[in-house]
């Protein structure tokens, strides 16, 4: 076995055997250490919690909520991006710094931070005040990658498009968006797993109103039922895993193509 | 270069262009007090206050340093940059508030800006795409105008593939797919080759012979705008500072601003005394006609000769003496071989410095740094020129 085999395989074991562990964990009832295996397989736990309505409630809201969030974040993120790569532009590291501060300040804090100016805005207990809650977290993300985008992407594209007569929503149709398309997705790829991610400022903005999939796994751990927490795991590891296949071969794709 | 369909003739101008050939005269463009600055209201505006015209059908070089406001200039009439004050009129129509996409020019730049995502065939069809022509009047049209920049066949190929010459050829082809009335040329040859780089000259000027398009190329190249300019504008510091045809204003610049532009690097300050300007570096006669006020009081002024009048020769074998009038002692202080020319750079004893350019031949060898020379300066060449 070549080095290379061997760190390709660790890495692989690395990322894949928590999952494998959550999937057997979904599929038993009793898998207790130090077994190396669980003692039955059953459908019976992904059956009914994973089609229970409340985890498909739940799936169903984090869908929403981390979608509109990405949706929002890139738009919001769009111009702020643009501004931010231009070489004349001399405030960017301050910028980026200040947008980074949420990341680095305790998730406990920022949440109760946030639920607390939602409140006073009267946004708290619904989706959309979770969703600029998420905004928080995910906006550096996005910023930072758009930025780079356009970094390598600079208006002159668009100019001759619009120079050759083409409107601005056909230069950013039929240009902008060819070019940037690949960091685009990149970007919202970013932004949508952060917000999905999300449990300390959904639970505290949601104020229990608002249950993502995310919510529902950490109930499940702190009610201590492995079948549960695997099953819920093991759901809310789905989209984010389907969006990282299919956003990254797409991605990788354009990216392979001469620029 | 290939025909590209019918088109109207164009009445004939005297120009070293020529006018057999062309087939139409579209829009001028009028510049009125244009100015921008970029940053705060009290920084020094990159144009200041901008006024020129450029005749319909014409072929107008605008060359300046990097820095003068050039670029910025051409985007204030492509409607690319929103000027501070002042007005742009193309064909006599005001383009205040026009938005690119709605004016009549199209803007060739430095970099090709080729699509990367499209084919070369889709490329040129680009701006016929977005006024949504018919896919086969699309091709029909690709097809001639890649033929008219001599790029058959290369329709389906990505623009990754070509070469610098290539691209833009083909970003030429898409620029005239859209059939502007003006063409702006913002230095799209300045990133090539020598070769290909005259290549193309010659064919932005058959283009224009052919087509009669109003083109605008902005360059710092004086060789280029010499080559190709029927009009040449002059801009520095921002502003228009000579605009002429290219001839004149090689051999009579205005200031010394314009003759060092335009590669003449001479300049001799002095005091004017019963027809000689006398200096420290010596005196030279000079000609009535060529001077800006009269040649006698002990007005100062300053004089300027293109290197190619400089007559050089080894003071050992020099049949005038350095006291013969017109006549300067110097030190050759460099020496540049420039193939078919030697360029030549003296130093008069007061420290002056004079270039000239002398013929590689059989002489060649004997042009070395350091060696004693008689500079003759005739006095028909000398040319008065203001200091600014």
């Amino acid at each position: 076995m070549t080095g290379r085999l061997a760190w390709r395989t660790a890495t692989l074991i690395v990322l894949v055997a928590p999952l494998v562990t959550l999937v057997l964990q979904a599929f038993s009832t009793r898998w207790f250490y130090p077994d190396a295996w669980p003692d039955t397989l059953t459908t019976s736990g992904v059956r009914q919690i994973g089609f229970d309505s409340a985890t498909l409630a739940a799936l169903r809201t984090g869908l929403v909520v981390s979608g509109a969030c990405t949706i929002v974040s890139c738009a919001v993120a769009w111009p702020a991006a643009r501004v931010l790569s231009r070489p004349t532009f001399a405030w960017r590291g301050l910028v980026l710094l200040v947008l980074f501060v949420p990341t680095i300040v305790p998730a406990v804090g920022l949440a109760i931070g946030l639920d607390v100016a939602l409140l006073q805005l009267d946004l708290a207990g619904g989706r959309p005040g979770v969703v600029l809650a998420h905004l928080v977290p995910t906006l550096p993300y996005t910023v930072a990658v758009l930025s780079a985008v356009f970094v390598r992407h600079d208006d002159r594209s668009r100019e001759q498009a619009a120079v050759l007569g083409a409107t601005p929503w056909q230069a950013f149709r039929m240009v902008t968006l060819r070019l940037v398309g690949p960091g685009l997705a990149v970007a919202a790829l970013f932004t949508f797993l952060v917000s999905w991610s999300q449990y300390l400022v959904t639970l505290l903005v949601g104020g229990g109103q608002v249950i993502t999939i995310t919510v529902l796994v950490f109930s499940a751990v702190a009610g201590g039922n492995p079948t549960s927490i695997g099953v819920l795991a093991v759901i809310a590891a789905l989209p984010p895993v389907l969006v990282l296949t299919i956003a990254g071969r797409t991605v990788a794709r354009e990216l392979a193509e001469p620029a | 270069m290939n025909d590209i369909g019918e088109q109207a003739p164009r009445d004939g101008r005297d120009s070293h262009h020529g006018s057999h050939g062309r087939e139409r005269a579209v829009g001028g463009v009028e510049v009125v007090g244009l100015v921008k600055r970029y940053g705060r209201r009290e920084s020094r505006p990159v144009l200041d206050d901008v006024t020129f015209n450029v005749v319909a059908g014409s072929f107008t070089c605008l060359l300046g340093p990097s820095g003068s406001g050039k670029s910025t200039l051409l985007g204030c009439v492509a409607g690319l940059i929103e000027p501070d004050a002042g007005t742009v009129a193309i064909g006599g129509r005001s383009m205040d508030r026009v938005p690119p996409h709605r004016r009549p020019t199209t803007l060739l730049m430095q970099s090709a800006q080729l699509f990367p995502f499209l084919s070369v065939a889709e490329n040129v069809a680009f701006g016929l795409r977005v006024r949504g022509w018919a896919a086969p009047k699309q091709r029909r049209r690709v097809e001639e105008l890649l033929a008219l920049v001599d790029l058959e066949g290369f329709g389906d190929r990505s623009p990754a593939g070509l070469s610098g010459g290539e691209e833009q050829r083909v970003a030429l082809a898409r620029a005239l797919a859209v059939e502007p009335e003006v063409m702006l040329l913002d230095e799209p040859l300045a990133s090539l080759d020598p070769p290909v780089r005259r290549a193309l000259q010659r064919a932005l000027m058959e283009l224009h012979q052919r087509l009669g398009t109003t083109m605008v190329l902005v360059t710092h190249d004086v060789d280029e705008a010499l080559a190709l300019a029927e009009q040449l504008l002059v801009l520095d510091g921002g502003r228009i500072v000579a605009a002429d045809r290219p001839e004149l204003l090689y051999q009579r610049p205005p200031t010394r601003a314009v003759a060092r532009m335009l590669g003449i690097e001479t300049a001799l300050e002095g005091t004017l005394r019963n027809g000689v300007l006398e200096g420290r570096w010596g005196s030279l006669p000079v000609l009535a006609e060529n001077a800006r006020g009269p040649l006698m009081g002990g007005r100062t002024s300053i004089w300027v000769i293109r290197p190619e009048h400089v007559d050089i020769s080894l003071a050992e074998t020099a049949t005038e003496a350095a006291s013969a009038p017109g006549c300067l002692s110097a030190v050759l202080d460099a020496v540049r071989y420039g193939g078919a020319t030697i360029e030549l750079s003296l130093l008069t004893a007061d420290g002056t410095r004079l270039a000239a350019t002398v013929a590689a031949g059989s002489a060649a060898p004997l042009w070395s740094p350091g060696r004693p020379v008689i500079a003759r300066l005739p006095a028909d060449a000398l040319i008065e020129v203001t200091g600014a």
